[in-house]
Formats: C-alpha cells, structure tokens, sequence
C-alpha cells in the first residue's frame, strides 16, 4: 500500500515537470470530473452519493504531451482515461483512481480546405465552436446532437455520436476521414502521410477508434468531411394515422432517394409532451444546394406522404422543435425534478420488418415496470434499411426502479433483434449486455485491447477490458 | 392547483402513468421549486463562458461556478454571458453573493442624462458630460455587482430608476451600469448626442451588451466605425488585444483604445 502511493505521488510529480500547472488534485475538480452525463451517476450525485474520484486531472497543450503522459502512466501502471466535453450518457469517463486527460486545450483548427472540403482539428475542439468557424465561411459539419452546446468532437468520435441531420449526412463515422491518437502505450498512431477520400491500403486501423470510447488510447486529432451550407430549405409537418404508418412512409421515402436531412416520427406521446398535439407527427427538414433538387425531393415525399394517410400538420412544429432542440434543462427544473422524477434516454435501431413490433412491445413492457411512468418515442436518423427509435423515460428517482426499467427494456431491445445502442454507446451502463449483442466478437475486440494496451491502462474498467 | 394546469397541460398528461403518489405530487407541483437548475445540466450554455474557453477546466465553467461559490466569486468574470445562453435565463452570477445596495444621484439635470458608475467610469463620464452639455448621474455600488456577482437589493434599484425617471433619455457610459439598471448604452445612441467616430479595424463587443449586437453595431456604422473583425468570444477582464477598439471603459485600464478615446464633437 506504502509502496503504491508512493509511486502515485512520484507519478504526479513527473506530471507536473511536464505540465505545470496544468494538472489538478484539487477536491473540486476531482468531484466535477467523477462523472459524465450519465443520469445514473446524476442521480447519485443529487442523493448526496459520492461517486469514485479520479486521481488528477491534466490538461494537455499537445499529441507529444498526450504521449509524454501517457508513457510516464505506464512506467507507474496508473491507469488513465481521455475526457472531452463531459457529455456522454453512460458513465465512459467514469474511472475511479485515473488520471483524467482532458483534451480542451488541444482545440486548434489546423487546417481547412474549402477546396477539399475538409477541416483538420485537434480533438479538443468545442463542436460548437468548429460548426461556428465553419458557417462563418460558408461550410458546416452538420453534425448537431442534441449534445451540441457542450460536445467536443473527440468525445463524439469516440462515442460513435451521431446528430440530428445524419439522415442526409450520416452519423460521425461517416464524416471522419482520418485520426491521429496516442496509442495505450504512449506511442503516436499518425495521420496517413496522404489524405484521400478513400484508400484501399488495407483494414483502415484507425477505425477501430471510433466508437473506442477511450479505451483503445487518446484521440488527439480528426480529418472531417464539411460541406457547403444548404442554400434552399423545405420544412413540414405531417400527422399519421399511427406510429408505423409514419414508418412505412419514412420507408418507401429513404428507398426512393428523397433523403431528407431531417426526420422524425413522434408517437402520440412524445407528440402530446413536446407539441400539445396527441397525433403521430412526422417533422421534416430538407436542404440542398440546388434549388431543383430540392423540389424532386418534396415532390416525391408529397406523394409517399399521402400515399400512407398523411396529413399536413402545423409547420410551427418544426420550429417549435428547432428553437428547443438543446434544451435538456426546462422540463427537468418544471417537472420531473419537482415531482421526484427521473430521466432516461434509450436509443435502438433495428430492421423496417423489426421496427413497427420493438415500438410496440418496448412502449407496453417497459411503461407496465413499476416506478416508470411515461415511455416517450420518436423515430429519427433514419437508413435505406431501417430506423432508430428513441425512447425517452420518466421514473421514480430510485437506483433499483432505474436498472429494473433497463432490464426490461433490453429484454425487449433484444428480443427484437435491435441494437442496445445506436448512438450513445456502452460506458458503464451497458457494459454487461454487450455479450448478447455482439456474440464471440467481443472475445477478439478483447485481443484488440490487450495487444495494443497489455498493462490494460487505458479506461480500464469499461468493457473490453 | 391553477398554476399545475398551466405547467402541465391534459394533452401532455395522456403520455404519463398517473399513480396516486403522483397525483399527490402534482397538487405540490407549485411549492417545489429547483433552486439551482445547473446542478441538473449538462452545460448548455459552457461553450459561452470565457474562463472555461481558455482552461478547458470544468470547475472554471458555470457548471463549477453554481457548485463552488468561493471560486465562482474569485473566478468567474460576471460577464453574464451564461445567462444570456441559459434557456431558463437563471441568473447564475447573482448566486454568488449578498444582494448589493446601489444609490444614484443626480450630479447635473437635464434632458438627456449620462449615468456613470463611482468606480468604473466617473471622469469619463464628466468630461463626456460637459463636452456634450448633457446631465450626469452617478450611481454607486454597480461595480461591486460585476466584481463579486450580486443580485441588486431591489429598492434600492426600483429607487434609481425613479430618479431618472425625470429625464427624457438616460444612457450608461459603462456596458455594466447599461446591463445593472436596464438603460440603454451609450454606443446605441451615438447618433442622437451627436457623437462622430472615425475608426476602421477590428472591435469588441462587450460581453453583457451580446444580445444588442446588431443595434450596437448599426450605431456604430452610423457614427463612422468600420469594422474589419468583430470579436464576440473574448472577455476584458481576462484577455485584451492591442489593435482592438474596445467599448468598454473598463479598458482604458490596461491602456488600449476605447471609443471615447475617439470621440469627436
């Protein structure tokens, strides 16, 4: 024990030769970085709980600092784990002992080529800030969580985010071209020396990270695909006769290339909770450069629209939904925190022929666990072969109501053959169900994680270790 | 029982499981109030606030200031950019100490009334004052509002607007007396007291004027400033440039232009 703090301490002193004062021990700052934004740990803080601290906070200026850090954590075998915008859902920064690599001051904009279309940006970079740098000259990512105030783009690769106009544009993993990062074992995984909009070179390494949630090393910095800000937008609403009515539009629309940028079907509640309007409501936004194609887009989806009974809904949704689609705050200060209530967010995407079912089923099972008391739903981020569904929770403020309602909910999620996560990933919360989705694959993601992190240093207490 | 109704509607209550606990919880929905709402967020107005900008610290960003008062009151700028961000507009810097008493009195009457702060702005403001053959008002206790982030007591904020409520127009010279007593600045009437201004090159636009950006900056082009660059991101109090034109008095302390450097009559 004697000889183990005395390596920590000898750790956080050659830290602080390399960083200065850009390292924290203060209680403070370890007590606001013993958690992300996962409502589970939320919930405990508020309850007065005390969540496992991490051992130091730093803040590096650089990749090269990254990796100096990181190799002074394996010659004491402490473990460590990457943190950027705090906003995840799932406890993945989570990490009782570690030392916390915060990478916000790694926030640069390297390089952008309007030419290319491309931005090359340190990992650190306020997602906000990049879309802001990008639509004052004309671009954007147009990736837009609902994360998107606080969100740092290394956090949503690594979480494998996805955003509010994937449907045209897709979700991070499709917009990342290349990643620099700092192995488990402090060595740099460098850009390629080239950067091209597609290579052939063998299995592309750098893959791997995405969705790695800080267990297979440090993000540093990200190659991005942009594009051009839309120059002619269409917004509107429908109303359905149900849920999978809606579902079978968005359907037939996806396959007939009408892609909007923006879709969401609201069930009867969400519906009734966000617009006052107990209808199945399908929201639209469609954006383009050329103003014709455009028009075929709205033409098309007119016709499949009405061809599954859709009616014209009030426009104002869809702004209504635009001005508070951040915010997470409002309903919880009114409502559910007053009433002793708690939140949840469960997001699932399966198959069209598995999606009208795991509505049905997940809405009845997991509103009939006690202590839950309302399952919102909305479909969104959809795909020429199916959708995600997003359920929103309301529960007692209780840790056993709170595991008994995700039991239920990946029993059905499973059952179903959906996904446990679409785009929020696995963290701490859903680590032990990860077997069920992914089979024997998780045994050699496994191998992965020992042969580039033997001494099991990086996030080491998450799932593939 | 009224206001329930008004907070939730019957359509919305069709979505939830009504228990009779619930019920219960329901009829006290009015009397339970969340005092600090940013114990609950995950930090929707972060990316606003310039200390957490530059340090990419947690504890020096308003998740941290509504936790931690002691740093909040040493740390955080009061630049009230977090309020303006926060869809429940919560007044997070108010949080931080006692309420502060202001006092205002009239220095010279007139139409037209220039208000300035004790400490930030006064000889500023006197000189403006006579050069433009304006009244001038002085108030006290505004600067300590943004030095250690204090509600004002409300008397005695209710008491200064009834003594300017005599004049047909009163502008702060200082963005902080402009945002504390709800008076416009005097950069949005640069034309109506005949305030001329020759400058070209970057400008900074206060921190607690943000959301009058567009008036400010239409004023501005009015009175002949022509801006290559504007900076909204940067707060005074933690990083000045050299080759900025600033509005804020507060700058002439670290020896960079204003615009009442500028100034011509």
């Amino acid at each position: 024990m004697g000889r183990e703090c005395a390596s920590k301490r000898e750790a956080l002193e050659e830290l602080s030769d390399i960083l200065g004062d850009r390292i924290s021990t203060s209680n403070e700052v370890l007590k606001l970085y013993s958690r992300d934004y996962w409502p589970l740990a939320l919930m405990k803080e508020a309850h007065g709980e005390e969540l496992p601290r991490p051992l130091a906070v730093v803040w590096p200026n650089s990749t090269e600092e990254v990796a100096k850090i990181i190799k002074v954590l394996n010659k004491y075998r402490i473990p460590f784990v990457p943190y950027a915008g705090g906003s995840g859902v799932t406890g993945g920064t989570m990490c009782g002992g570690c030392i916390v690599i915060d990478i916000k001051k790694m926030n640069r904009i390297v390089n952008f080529s309007e030419e290319d279309a491309i931005i090359v940006v340190e990992a650190g970079i306020l997602l906000r800030k990049l879309e802001e740098f990008l639509n004052s000259r004309g671009f954007t990512l147009r990736h837009i969580p609902q994360s998107y105030p606080e969100a740092v783009i290394g956090g949503l690769v690594a979480t494998m985010s996805t955003g509010q106009f994937s449907t045209k544009y897709g979700g991070i993993e499709d917009l990342v071209l290349d990643i620099e990062a700092v192995a488990p074992d402090g060595g740099i995984i460098p850009f390629r020396r080239n950067t091209v909009p597609r290579a052939a070179t063998g299995p592309d390494l750098k893959r791997i990270l995405i969705g790695s949630e800080g267990q297979l090393g440090v993000i540093t910095k990200v190659i991005l695909r942009i594009f051009p800000l839309p120059k002619y937008t269409w917004k509107m609403a429908y109303a359905f006769p149900s849920f999978a009515s809606g579902l079978k539009a968005m359907r037939e629309v996806m396959l007939a290339g009408a892609t909007p940028a923006v879709a969401r079907i609201y069930d009867k509640d969400d519906s009734a909770a966000r617009f006052h309007d107990a209808r199945d409501l399908l929201i639209l936004i469609v954006e383009e450069i050329d103003e014709g194609i455009l028009e075929a887009k709205i033409s098309a989806i007119e016709a499949i629209v009405k061809r599954h009974g859709g009616v014209d809904a009030e426009e104002e949704y869809v702004d209504k939904w635009l001005k508070t689609r951040f915010d997470v705050i409002s309903e919880l200060k009114k409502l559910v925190i007053p009433l002793n209530l708690w939140f949840e967010t469960i997001e699932t995407s399966a198959l069209w022929s598995k999606l009208p079912n795991l509505y049905e089923e997940f809405k009845k099972k997991v509103r009939e666990v006690e202590g839950v008391h309302a399952v919102l739903a909305h479909a969104s981020h959809f795909y020429t072969t199916g959708a995600c569904i997003y359920f929103t929770l309301t529960y007692e403020a209780s840790e056993e109501v709170y595991w008994r309602m995700w039991e239920k909910a990946v029993e059905v999620i499973l059952k179903n053959g959906a996904t446990i996560s679409h785009h929020h990933g696995i963290g701490l919360l859903r680590a032990k169900w990860t077997k069920e989705e992914l089979g024997e694959t998780v045994n050699y993601l496994r191998r992965v994680k020992r042969s580039l992190d033997p001494e099991n240093l990086s996030n080491s207490d998450k799932w593939l270790g | 029982m009224a206001r329930v109704i008004l907070l939730v509607s019957l359509t919305m209550l069709r979505a939830v499981k009504i228990t009779p606990k619930l019920v219960v919880r329901f009829a006290f929905l009015p009397f339970r109030k969340v005092r600090n709402p940013c114990l609950y967020c995950p930090g929707i107005c972060i990316a606003s606030c310039p200390t957490y900008l530059s340090s990419g610290n947690i504890l020096l960003s308003p998740i941290g200031y509504a936790r931690f008062h002691d740093i909040a009151r040493e740390k955080c700028l009061k630049c009230w950019r977090c309020v303006q961000e926060c869809p429940l507009g919560y007044n997070l810097p108010e949080t931080y100490s006692k309420p502060v008493k202001i006092s205002l009195r009239i220095v010279r009457p007139g139409r037209l009334i220039l208000v300035a702060d004790e400490e930030i702005d006064l000889q500023l403001a006197e000189h403006l004052s006579e050069s433009l053959g304006t009244g001038l008002a002085v108030v006290k206790g505004v600067a300590e509002r943004y030095n250690n982030g204090s509600p004002i007591e409300y008397k005695t904020l209710k008491k200064a607007k009834r003594v300017l409520s005599g004049a047909e127009l009163a502008v702060a010279c200082s963005p902080e007396v402009s945002h504390a007593l709800g008076i416009d600045f005097l950069g949005i009437h640069l034309k109506d007291l005949g305030i001329k201004l020759n400058y070209e090159g970057p400008i900074h636009i206060p921190c607690l004027l943000k959301s009058q950006r567009e008036k400010l900056l239409k004023s501005l082009e009015d009175a002949g400033v022509r801006p290559t660059f504007v900076d909204e991101e940067e707060c005074i109090k933690l990083s000045i440039k050299e080759n900025y034109l600033y509005l804020c008095p507060i700058a002439k302390k670290h020896g960079v232009r204003t615009i009442f450097d500028l100034i011509s009559y």
